[in-house]
C-alpha cells in the first residue's frame, strides 16, 4: 500500500489490535524501513478507545524505528492516548503532528468494491480530523466514493492495477486527484443534467453517480497524461 | 463501509416497512430493489423506508427508489421515506428528489400517508 502523509511514510494504527493486525503493522513498518525513510507517521485517527494493546504495539513500533535511526512521529492522535501516554510518562518519546489545514495525504487502492469501501473508510476517517462542516463531510465522502466506484466499474482494470489517490487539504479546499492506467474517460464531457420525473418514468436505476458528482463537486478536471495514466481532479470548497 | 442488511416487514397486506439499515450503497441497492419489487409482486401498494439509521446513501441507493416509484404511483400507490437524517435528505435535494418523493417526518405520518392511522 502507498501512503504518505506530508511526503513522510505512514503507518496507519488500526482501532482493533489483534495478533494477526501486530504481525501486519509489523511488516509494514519492515516494509518501510527497506526505503530508508528519515521518518514514519503512526496515524492514530482510526483509535477511538487506547489499551494497552495500543501502547505495546507504538512502543515497539517506536523501539524497531529507533534501531533503524528512524524518527517516529504520531499524526492526530486522539486524546485518550495523548492522557493514557502522559500518565505512563511516555510522552516525550512519541512526538505530535497535529492535522492543520495544509496537509497531503497519498494512498491507493484494488480496483473492486472492497478496495472502494475501503479506501472510501480511510479518506472519511482522514478528512474527519478536519474542522470541516458536517454537510461538507456528508459532500467529500459521497463525491469520493462516486468516483472510486465510477473508476472501477469503467476503467477496466485488472486486478493487479491500482488506483491512486491523493488529498489535499487547504484553506479553504479540499483537492482530491485520483489516477489509474484504465481506459480514458473524462467525466467533465459528459452531461450531468438529471430529469427526475423521466428519469422516474423510465425506471431508470443506475447511472446517477455522475450527476451527484457534478452537483455537490465544485470543480472537476480531467487529463489523460502522457501515457495512459488518466487524472481527474475534484475540488471542493468548505469555507 | 460496510454495508448493512436490508431489513423489512409487512405492516398489513398492502404496505411493507423497509429499513436500511446504516448504509444504502452498491454493495446492498439490489438487495432493496429485491425487497421493494418481490413486495410489489406480493400485492403491496405502499413501500416505507424508514430512513432513522442510515448515515450514508450513494447514487445506487438512490436509484433503488427512484427506479421503482413509478410503478406504485400507477398503481395508486407510493414509496414513503421517512425519518431522514440531515445529511441524506441533503443528498435528495442536491438531486432535485426532495420534492419529487414523498418525505414523511416520522414513521406516524408514513403510516398516515398510507391511508393507515386514521
Amino acid at each position: 500500500m502507498l501512503t504518505e502523509i506530508n511526503n513522510k511514510q505512514r503507518v496507519v494504527v488500526p482501532e482493533k489490535i489483534s495478533d494477526q493486525a501486530v504481525q501486519d503493522l509489523s511488516r509494514q513498518i519492515e516494509f518501510l524501513l527497506l526505503s530508508s525513510p528519515t521518518s514514519i507517521a503512526l496515524d492514530c485517527s482510526a483509535l477511538e478507545h487506547v489499551s494497552s494493546k495500543h501502547v505495546n504495539y507504538l512502543w515497539q513500533a517506536r523501539q524497531r524505528c529507533e534501531k533503524a535511526g528512524v524518527a517516529v512521529f504520531l499524526y492526530n492522535a486522539p486524546e485518550s492516548l495523548i492522557r493514557v501516554l502522559d500518565l505512563l510518562d511516555l510522552t516525550d518519546f512519541f512526538p505530535r503532528e497535529k492535522p492543520d489545514h495544509a496537509l497531503t495525504v497519498t494512498d491507493d487502492f484494488e480496483p473492486n468494491v472492497n478496495g472502494v469501501d475501503s479506501a472510501t473508510r480511510q479518506f472519511y476517517q482522514f478528512i474527519r480530523a478536519f474542522e470541516l462542516p458536517a454537510l461538507t463531510l456528508t459532500e467529500l465522502r459521497t463525491i469520493f466514493y462516486e468516483v472510486a466506484t465510477n473508476i472501477v466499474a469503467h476503467a477496466g482494470l485488472t486486478a493487479g492495477q491500482r488506483v491512486t489517490y491523493t488529498v489535499r487539504v487547504t484553506d479553504p479546499l479540499v483537492e482530491v486527484t485520483f489516477t489509474d492506467s484504465g481506459r480514458p474517460f473524462d467525466p467533465t464531457s459528459t452531461a450531468s443534467y438529471l430529469n427526475v420525473r423521466e428519469a422516474a418514468k423510465r425506471g431508470q436505476k443506475r447511472g446517477f453517480g455522475l450527476a451527484l458528482i457534478h452537483k455537490l463537486a465544485d470543480n472537476i478536471t480531467y487529463r489523460r497524461k502522457v501515457g495512459t495514466v488518466n487524472e481527474l481532479t475534484i475540488t471542493k470548497r468548505w469555507k | 463501509m460496510v454495508s448493512s442488511t436490508i431489513t423489512h416487514h409487512f405492516v398489513n397486506d398492502v404496505t411493507v416497512l423497509i429499513d436500511p439499515g446504516t448504509t444504502l450503497d452498491n454493495n446492498n441497492a439490489h438487495e432493496m430493489l429485491e425487497v421493494i419489487t418481490t413486495s410489489q409482486a406480493k400485492g403491496c401498494k405502499y413501500v416505507i423506508i424508514d430512513m432513522a439509521r442510515l448515515e450514508f446513501l450513494s447514487s445506487a441507493g438512490v436509484g433503488s427508489i427512484l427506479g421503482t416509484v413509478e410503478s406504485f404511483r400507477e398503481q395508486r400507490g407510493d414509496i414513503i421515506l421517512c425519518n431522514l437524517p440531515a445529511p441524506i435528505k441533503y443528498i435528495l435535494q442536491v438531486l432535485d428528489l426532495a420534492d419529487f418523493l414523498t418525505i414523511r417526518p416520522n414513521r406516524e405520518d408514513a403510516l398516515t400517508a398510507c391511508g393507515m392511522n386514521k
